[in-house]
C-alpha cells in the first residue's frame, strides 16, 4: 500500500483502535461510520452504513465504514 | 475464471464518474478487487483497510466503495460494494469479480462444454457468447 494511501482514514482508524473494546460488547457485528474523530452511528449492514455517511459527509471524501468484530478477517484473493 | 465485461462506477457511492473495463470472475476470491490505476481513474472514495491472502501472503490493501454495471448482460447494477485495491497479476484484467458479486447470482459451469451461465432471479440468463463472437460491438 502506498504512504499517501495509508495516509488517507489514518485518524479514523486510530479512533476505532481506541474504541473497539468498547464496541464489541455492544455492536458486534454492526458497522460503524466514522468522520475525522467523529462518530456517525451503527448500522446492521454495510449499504446502509456507506448510505448514511455518503448522505453525511457527501460522495467526495473518505470516511471509515468498518465492521465490529474482534478478530479482523483476512480474505482470500488469489 | 473466465473474462466478463463490467462498468464501474455510477451514481450513489462516485457522484457520475465512471470508467470500463473488462473483469475476470474469480471463483476463488473471495472478495472483488480492483487494480490501482483503475481505482485512480474513478477516484473512488476509501472506506477501510484490510488483510488479503495473495500468492505470497498477507497484504494490506485499502477498501474503496463502488458501484459495479454489467452493460450488455442484463444483471442488475449494484449499486454499493466494497472493492479491494491491489496489484493483479494478469495484465489484461484490471477487475477480479469475487464472490461477493457471484453470491447474488445463479453461477453455472459446464465443465465437459466449457461454458457458463449466470442468471438472476428477474432476469433472463447471460449465457457466454460463442467464442469470436462481437457481442459488445467493438
Amino acid at each position: 500500500m502506498a504512504a499517501d494511501q495509508q495516509a488517507r482514514l489514518a485518524v479514523e482508524l486510530e479512533y476505532y483502535a481506541q474504541h473497539k473494546a468498547e464496541w464489541l460488547a455492544r455492536k458486534t457485528g454492526h458497522y460503524v461510520v466514522i468522520k475525522d474523530s467523529g462518530l456517525l452511528g451503527f448500522y446492521p449492514n454495510f449499504e446502509a452504513a456507506y448510505r448514511a455517511g455518503a448522505a453525511t459527509y457527501g460522495l467526495n471524501t473518505d470516511f471509515l465504514v468498518k465492521q465490529i468484530l474482534e478478530h479482523e478477517p483476512v480474505f482470500f484473493v488469489f | 475464471m473466465s473474462p466478463i465485461r463490467g462498468q464501474s462506477p455510477v451514481s450513489p457511492t462516485t457522484g457520475g464518474r465512471f470508467t470500463e473495463t473488462e473483469a475476470l470472475i474469480d471463483t476463488g476470491a473471495q472478495r472483488t478487487v480492483l487494480a490501482p490505476e483503475a481505482v485512480q481513474r474513478v477516484g473512488l472514495s476509501k472506506i477501510n483497510e484490510a488483510d488479503i491472502r495473495v500468492v505470497g501472503g498477507i497484504v494490506k490493501a485499502d477498501v474503496y466503495v463502488a458501484s459495479l454495471q454489467f452493460p450488455y448482460s442484463g444483471l442488475k447494477a449494484i449499486e454499493v460494494i466494497e472493492v479491494s485495491c491491489c496489484e493483479l497479476p494478469h495484465p489484461l484484467y484490471r477487475c477480479l469479480l469475487g464472490r461477493d458479486v457471484l453470491s447474488r447470482w445463479i453461477f453455472t459451469y459446464d465443465g465437459p462444454v466449457g461454458t457458463w451461465q449466470i442468471s438472476e432471479a428477474s432476469v433472463s440468463s447471460w449465457v457466454e457468447p460463442p467464442e469470436g463472437s462481437e457481442l459488445w460491438g467493438e
